[in-house]
């Protein structure tokens, strides 16, 4: 019981997009993830991967069901209690990253110091811009980075109030596979440094970089198996670079 | 700590978006500015109409006018009456002991006026020689005529400051002649400044004869267009007024009232237009202000209500990283009244500087309406912050997620 984390009984929630048609997002999910945890939740586009993620997150709450958060039940706790949660046991990466535009790396990644009660944010910030490889581009504002940059700087947002939890909502969506790759590195390494990582994703290819997938289909987990050999998504990285200089020597042999 | 952090972030965002904040500013700016300059010019212009009606119109003048009609009918219906005549107002100085003094004005139409190839216009009135002290004019140059000059048709005059500055620059002109209509008259003094009197005539662009010369030399005329008296008794001014009546009905063979060929206009009628003009003052400024205003308000909280419905997606993100609704609604709330407050003193501001400028060309009394600015500027930073505040308050309320969306 002690080293659950997330603890979810019998969730639901459902929109109508019509008053004929109701969809159901979640339905009667039960779901136990432990510290330390790599979980991929994957699905079609749809079939409620989001809607899971987003209550996870305490962005959303459920319709009935039960989840108890570090052994704490949260629907009864007020707004301003789901805040704090997210700000001290929760970073989020989003798919269109979320960072506020003409604002520099280190003032985005502050934000949620923001709110916190800690000191010394410009450190932290530039810590964690670190952590994600961005220390170079600490004053570059959004529009002058690449999108996994960008996505990188988001990473380095949602960690750097040091939450436990760390969720990312399609995270590689908007991204090429390299850039894709270095992105699911970072949150490899930051699973080795303790991070419960809980990934979405429809991409079964990058889904297998965790080490537990969830399949989730109109709302129900359909299969919840353990990845023996989850992918190193640094040692993908450095194969391609390897096959991208091979390819360029050859051509320059030609 | 916190609350200056967020401060702090969120003035990065307003200096982050210069273009939307400059714009914000220069709405709010350009609408209390106009505020300031429309609110004060209208009391200033009032002053300046109601001090003037009260200068001409001490408490102890009667005023006699020839026709009957408005007071703001135009000069020429007013000539058109040729009932009045200089032995009336004798008449009423010989059978009334409440008046004191008296002076018939009769006035001609713009002439052009000459000197030594030098040309003006001015409209010539002629006075009597109590038109001196009954009017309160002040010759500052020379004399003013005397009662023989009148007798005579003596060709003098006396130049108002704009004339004798068109002819004579800065040459003393007392002594010089003068050609009014090519009829020589010679310049006995200059009198101050006068302004321009309630009917909007210049009277700063006047020649000034003795009536007798007018009436003869200039118009050929045997009647005035009116007559001021004075009284002794302020108290009696009433009954005065109404003796007045009688004598001119007696000497006009007039046997009804609503026949009256004039009129006779005392302190407490005047007091009474004063009033009417005061009310529309007091009615249509406020309007026109209330107008700007709204109209200033509505772009300042349409901008607020762009850039918030803008930001709601910054909103949900501040939301999902841990932001507190009432986080959120103190960033805003600072943002909105600082812009707002901030604008509103700049806008005043340039508002008094452009008065500092205006006021002399409209040569108007230097008045600021502090009362009704600060109530602009009460009202306008109300509605500023509320239209800041209200859709932040709407989005800080949502699920962090659908804010996000």
């Amino acid at each position: 019981m002690e080293n659950i984390m997330i603890q979810i009984r019998a969730l639901s929630k459902s929109f109508s997009k019509d008053s004929a048609s109701v969809i159901k997002a979640a339905d009667n999910v039960d779901i136990d993830v432990k510290p330390g945890e790599f979980v991929a939740i994957v699905g079609p586009s749809g079939s409620g991967k989001s809607t899971l993620m987003n209550i996870i997150g305490l962005l959303d709450k459920p319709e009935s069901g039960e989840y108890m958060l570090d052994g704490k039940e949260v629907s009864k706790l007020t707004k301003d209690e789901l805040a704090e949660i997210r700000n001290k046991k929760i970073g989020f990466v989003f798919q269109q990253f979320h960072l506020l535009p003409k604002t520099t790396a280190k003032e985005n990644v502050e934000i949620p110091l923001i709110y916190s009660d800690k000191k010394n944010i410009n450190g932290l910030a530039v810590n964690a811009l670190e952590l994600v490889g961005l220390k170079d581009r600490v004053n570059h504002i959004p529009t002058e980075l690449s999108g996994g940059q960008q996505q990188r700087v988001a990473i380095a947002r949602a960690l750097v109030n040091d939450p436990e939890i760390i969720l990312a909502d399609e995270p590689t969506g908007n991204l090429d596979s390299k850039a894709g790759l270095e992105v699911i590195s970072v949150f490899q390494k930051l699973n080795k440094l303790g991070k419960t990582l809980i990934l979405i994703t429809h991409d079964k290819e990058i889904a297998l970089h965790a080490k537990r997938i969830l399949e989730i289909v109109d709302g129900k987990i359909v299969a919840d198996t353990i990845v023996e050999n989850p992918k190193d998504a640094a040692n993908e990285l450095q194969n391609e670079t390897i096959v991208e200089e091979v390819l360029e020597m050859n051509g320059g042999v030609k | 700590m916190k609350l200056i952090r967020i401060a702090k972030s969120g003035y990065k965002i307003v200096v982050a978006h210069k273009v939307r904040s400059i714009f914000m500013i220069l709405s709010v700016v350009v609408g209390i500015a106009a505020l300031t300059v429309v609110i004060s010019l209208g009391k200033g212009t009032e002053q300046k109409i109601l001090g003037q009606m009260k200068k001409l119109f001490s408490s102890n003048t009667i005023m006699v006018i020839a026709g009957k009609g408005r007071m703001e009918s135009n000069q020429m219906k007013e000539l058109s009456q040729a009932s009045l005549k200089l032995d009336d107002l004798e008449e009423i100085k010989n059978n009334l002991s409440n008046v004191i003094d008296w002076d018939a004005v009769q006035i001609s139409p713009e002439r052009t006026v000459s000197y030594a190839g030098k040309n003006s216009i001015g409209l010539i009135s002629g006075h009597t020689t109590s038109g001196e002290s009954v009017w309160n004019i002040n010759v500052t140059d020379g004399r003013f005529f005397t009662e023989t000059e009148d007798k005579n048709l003596s060709r003098v005059a006396l130049l108002a400051p704009n004339i004798a500055r068109d002819l004579f620059g800065n040459s003393n002109p007392v002594g010089q002649e003068i050609k009014i209509d090519n009829i020589p008259f010679q310049v006995i003094g200059v009198i101050g400044p006068r302004g321009m009197d309630p009917h909007g005539i210049d009277k700063d662009s006047e020649i000034l004869v003795p009536l007798n010369t007018l009436m003869r030399r200039v118009v050929n005329l045997d009647f005035i267009m009116l007559g001021k008296i004075l009284v002794a008794d302020e108290k009696e001014i009433s009954t005065t007024a109404e003796e007045i009546a009688k004598i001119l009905r007696q000497r006009h063979s007039i046997t009804n009232e609503a026949q009256d060929d004039f009129m006779v206009v005392t302190p407490t009628i005047v007091r009474e237009m004063i009033k009417t003009a005061s009310r529309i003052f007091n009615l249509y400024l406020p309007l026109v202000a209330m107008i700007a205003l709204l109209v200033g308000s509505i772009v300042v909280a349409n901008l607020m209500l762009l850039s918030v419905n803008e930001r709601k997606y910054e909103i949900g993100l501040r939301l999902a990283v841990g932001a507190k609704t009432k986080d959120v609604l103190f960033q805003f709330l600072l943002e909105a009244s600082s812009i707002t407050i901030f604008s509103g003193m700049l806008g005043i501001a340039i508002g008094l500087i452009a008065l500092k400028f205006i006021y002399p060309i409209m040569s108007l009394p230097y008045t600021i309406q502090w009362g009704t600015l600060a109530m602009c500027f009460i009202i306008s930073s109300i509605i500023g912050i509320a239209a800041g505040y209200y859709p932040a308050k709407k989005a800080a309320n949502l699920n962090p997620v659908d804010a996000l969306r």
